[in-house]
Formats: structure tokens, C-alpha cells, sequence
């Protein structure tokens, strides 16, 4: 085959095409023999290729939390002439969103996702939870059950 | 334990992935930093706009994100995962920069910040027609097809089966078609891959340059 007749650049994607398929085939050992051998520091690629995995995990909850925080918005903007009343005392109204909490997990699982545990919320965030989830409706069940009390 | 079905209905959510993603080996780590490297470079030209950590973290996010992929940590491991979604993922990118010129992918694409800053003007993150002027500079280290073949001939020119299955590989043929091509073992091709494989990354430690 003359030069003239060469396709270097099918030629080439051919020889990254093996290439990748010698990375399937090998066992990752192997790979990481070829690395060590070839001078790689294997130890800060491993630690490069972690911490680019881990921080496209916080990317796509931050994009979760962002979502679900747009979607509270917007609803509390159509809700916002509704009333709501809640519980007179911080420790009250704690245990008004544990009980949300342990009936509707998810929720629980949304509102947390900044602080990890229910115990870190501080009574400032428990309150805004609170306010967030009366405007969507969540605390009718519990608004209706007080004013019969 | 769950009944078949629940089996089948686990898709892993963030925390069991950020565990699995703890779990990976050192030699599990660096073989996904060089299968995403091969794909960057397969790309070729249309390569400029990506690194091999924006195809690593666009496999993860398209694994998170509803609808898209999902990994079933019961049939298949969260390394062979990424590799197949790279895989995927980077064929795609190729598809459409063909058809639509290079796209930015969607882990660069900005969102509103806790602040409530309004997201980047896509169209601001677009070049603007005409040359531009990083690009152009880019333009200038990158490497021909041909110089890029060349040298590859050149590191296994005197190995005689290495050589040879280079040239297999070169018109597209895959392993078992190279090996009833040349009637070599599996075990002579794997080796003789190997090699090309260990040359290559001998003169391009941190992958192969990109093409012009």
C-alpha cells in the first residue's frame, strides 16, 4: 500500500480501538504494572481519578438539592396567601419534623442532604423546614388534628 | 435478602456509589484514567473540548442522573460500569461534534449557585465564529494521524509479531480476526498488544497527544 493511499487517520483510530481493547482484556494489575513500568505515579493517578469520581457525586446532589429547592420555591410562591400555624415551642416543633420525617422518608432524605443527620439541623432549619413544608401542604394532616385539640 | 425482583429493581443511589468509588483499587483507578485517556484520543480533533476527567465525571453523573444510565452494583462492577458508559459516552460526543461541531458537556454546563445567581448565557460559552485563538494555539502542539502512526510503527518496528499485529490493527481488525489473520495464539496476541501497549505509554506517559 503506497503513501498515498494511506488513511492514517482510520489507521489510527484502529490502534486506539486495540489499544482499548488491550485495557479491557488485561486484568487492572496488569495495567498498573504497565503504569509503574512506564514511570506513572500510579499513586497520585489513583488518587486524581477518586477525587474527579467523588466530586462529580457532590456535583449531581448539589444539582438534586438545587432542583428540589427551585421546585419548594416556586411552589410557596403559588401557596403564599395559605396560612399555616406551627408548634409554640422549639422542642414541638422538632418533634413535628421528626414525625414528618418518619412518615415520608424522602422528604426527610431532600431536606438533609446539606447536614447529613436530623440531629445537626439546627432549630433555625427546622423551623424553615417547617415553613417550607406547611406552604406546600405537607403539615395539613397535622394544622387540622391541633384545631381540634 | 429481597426476592429476585428487588434484586432486579436496586439501582444505586449516591452513597452506595461514593462507597463502591472508595472501594476501587489503586489498579482499578489508574486502568479507568487510561481506558478514559484512549477514549479522549480516539475522539481525535474533535477531542479539544474535553479532558479525561470530564469523560470520567460525565459517566458518573450520566450513572446518577434519573433516566439515564443505571448500575446494578448485583450484575456488574462499578469499574466494568464506567468503562462500558465511557465507552458509550464518548461515541456520542463523537456523533454529535460530527454533526453539530464540538459540544460542551454537560458537566460544564453551569446551574444556579446557593445564591441564586442566574446560570452562564449558554450561548456565552459557545465560541464565537471564526478562529479561535486558544484553539489555535492548541493547534499547534497537536500531532498529525501520520506523525502520530509513525512514531507508533517506530516504537515496535523490530519486534516482529508486535509489528505485525500493529499492522492488523491499523485496517480495523479486532483480536480474533488478528489472530486467524496471522494464526497467532490468544496468549501471542495478548502479549504482543501488550507491548505496543507498554511502548506507547513509555513515550506518552500522560496519554497521547491530541490530533490535529
Amino acid at each position: 500500500m503506497s503513501d498515498k493511499q494511506r488513511d492514517y487517520r482510520k489507521e489510527l483510530e484502529g490502534i486506539l480501538d486495540g489499544l482499548a481493547e488491550t485495557i479491557e482484556a488485561a486484568s487492572p494489575e496488569e495495567i498498573l504494572a504497565e503504569a509503574e513500568a512506564a514511570g506513572e505515579n500510579s499513586e497520585a493517578i489513583a488518587g486524581h481519578v477518586r477525587e474527579t469520581l467523588l466530586s462529580a457525586v457532590k456535583k449531581f446532589e448539589q444539582r438534586k438539592l438545587d432542583a428540589a429547592r427551585e421546585a419548594c420555591r416556586q411552589r410557596a410562591t403559588h401557596s403564599r396567601s395559605k396560612k399555616y400555624y406551627l408548634p409554640d415551642t422549639k422542642e414541638d416543633r422538632r418533634q413535628l419534623l421528626f414525625t414528618v420525617f418518619q412518615n415520608k422518608p424522602r422528604l426527610g432524605e431532600v431536606l438533609t442532604i446539606q447536614h447529613r443527620s436530623f440531629e445537626d439541623l439546627s432549630d433555625e432549619d427546622v423551623q424553615s423546614a417547617l415553613e417550607e413544608l406547611a406552604e406546600l401542604g405537607f403539615l395539613d394532616d397535622w394544622a387540622e388534628a391541633s384545631s381540634k385539640e | 435478602m429481597g426476592s429476585w425482583r428487588d434484586m432486579e429493581s436496586h439501582v444505586a443511589g449516591p452513597e452506595e456509589v461514593r462507597q463502591a468509588i472508595k472501594s476501587l483499587t489503586k489498579a482499578e483507578l489508574v486502568r479507568l484514567n487510561h481506558y478514559a485517556q484512549n477514549r479522549l484520543a480516539r475522539l481525535g480533533a474533535l477531542s479539544w473540548a474535553y479532558t479525561g476527567d470530564d469523560l470520567l465525571q460525565e459517566a458518573m453523573l450520566s450513572m446518577l442522573e434519573e433516566g439515564r444510565r443505571y448500575w446494578r452494583p448485583e450484575v456488574v462492577s462499578l469499574s466494568d460500569f464506567l468503562r462500558g458508559t465511557m465507552r458509550s459516552i464518548s461515541s456520542n460526543w463523537a456523533r454529535k461534534s460530527v454533526s453539530d461541531g464540538p459540544a460542551v458537556p454537560a458537566s460544564h454546563v453551569a446551574r444556579p449557585s446557593d445564591e441564586g445567581d442566574h446560570p452562564v448565557n449558554f450561548f456565552d460559552t459557545v465560541a464565537a465564529p471564526g478562529p479561535n485563538p486558544e484553539a489555535e494555539l492548541l493547534n499547534n502542539e497537536y500531532q498529525t494521524p501520520e506523525q502520530l502512526v509513525i512514531e507508533i510503527e517506530k516504537l515496535v518496528k523490530d519486534e516482529l509479531i508486535p509489528s505485525v499485529v500493529l499492522d492488523e490493527m491499523k485496517v480495523g481488525k479486532k483480536g480474533p480476526e488478528i489472530m486467524k489473520a496471522l494464526g497467532i495464539t490468544e496468549k501471542e496476541l495478548r502479549a504482543a498488544q501488550l507491548m505496543i501497549y507498554r511502548r506507547a505509554r513509555a513515550r506518552w506517559p500522560g496519554g497521547m497527544p491530541h490530533v490535529r
